[in-house]
């Protein structure tokens, strides 16, 4: 894809202005360039992960504070975007891990601080949608979203999650035959009682 | 159409995708464009990323100090030591016992073997003292 083959240069050059900035100044200007890049894709990418907001938010984080300590593996990837998705992957995984270990103190803290978890706003029409894809099991849901979104092939997805190619197709195959069921029933619904679809979508899919 | 048909993870990947399922894709890319992170995460980033490669230049700059300082250690001790140790005093030959044992009598109105006899006594001393002060 020639696009990818931009974007992989893209982030190669920011990685080594990175890597050659001398003063602090330097590294973050090239670093805020490397942001600007892929920010915006990678917390969409870590969200379908964790699920929420501020830990899609933290794992991008963590990526790039790794990245500005260590930019000289992104400019040796082979195909740096796909290693950055592997990065924020593996930093989304562990906070999953060490959320679960906290959640029930986390989920007072952030009631009592007003911190909202919320990935896409309540009132959004893509809420209903965002519910459908939550629903399902992770491992599915970050299949269709590196399908979608990030636009990558069977073999590309296969090469970021570590499965094989035909896993990842029958993962996604089956995705868009839960989400059209889900979103099918949930547009009935919306049809015949317009203000309660989306509790009725949550209940059913947790 | 079954669902096992259409898996093939070939070059177009796309082939054979039903309206309902290019519908859903076009749902899900659009929901895709309402994700983004929040206004003050770009500022927290490159704050966060400045502060740790401020912290890891300062851990490299410790351990080149510490590493600096141990090779000097290494290098300069053994000239400490050569500096700091103390001498043995030489040997007594019988000629500069004999010398010394003469002159103690002269000095002293001793005979020559009492004379003698201080002379390696006090030899025996001077022997013994730098062992004992260390």
């Amino acid at each position: 894809m020639p696009n990818d083959a931009l974007l992989n240069s893209k982030i190669r050059n920011a990685a080594r202005e990175i890597a050659a900035g001398r003063e602090s100044s330097d590294r973050t200007l090239a670093l805020a360039s490397l942001y600007d890049l892929t920010a915006d894709r990678l917390v969409r990418f870590s969200a379908s992960i964790t699920r929420r907001q501020h830990d899609a938010e933290d794992a991008v984080s963590a990526t790039m504070v790794k990245v500005a300590s260590r930019p000289k593996l992104l400019v040796a990837a082979d195909r740096p975007w796909h290693y950055l998705l592997r990065m924020v992957r593996n930093e989304s995984l562990v906070i999953l891990r060490s959320r679960s270990r906290w959640s029930a103190i986390g989920t007072i803290a952030e009631r009592l601080i007003g911190r909202s978890s919320d990935v896409v706003e309540r009132d959004d029409e893509n809420r209903l949608v965002w519910d459908a894809l939550s629903s399902l099991p992770a491992p599915q849901s970050e299949v269709v979203v590196l399908k979608i979104w990030e636009q990558l092939t069977f073999a590309e997805i296969a090469e970021v999650l570590q499965i094989t190619p035909s896993t990842a197709a029958s993962r996604y195959r089956y995705a868009l035959e839960k989400l059209s069921g889900k979103l099918a029933k949930v547009s009935v619904d919306t049809r015949s009682c317009p203000s309660s679809s989306s509790a009725a979508l949550t209940g059913s899919s947790r | 159409m079954t669902i096992h048909h259409r898996l093939n993870p070939s070059a177009n990947d796309d082939r054979g995708e039903s309206a309902v399922e290019r519908q859903i894709a076009a749902q899900v890319a659009a929901l895709g464009g309402a994700i983004t992170p929040s206004r003050r995460h770009r500022d927290r980033v490159l704050e966060q990323a400045s502060d740790s490669v401020v912290q890891l230049k300062g851990k490299v700059r410790s351990a080149k100090v510490v590493i600096a300082m141990s090779i000097l250690l290494v290098l300069v001790s053994p000239l400490i030591g050569a500096m700091t140790r103390v001498k043995a005093p030489a040997p007594q030959t019988a000629e500069r016992a004999n010398a010394a044992a003469l002159r103690h009598a002269e000095a002293s109105q001793l005979s020559f073997d009492w004379a003698l006899v201080d002379v390696f006594s006090r030899f025996r001393q001077e022997k013994r003292l730098p062992r004992d002060s260390s």
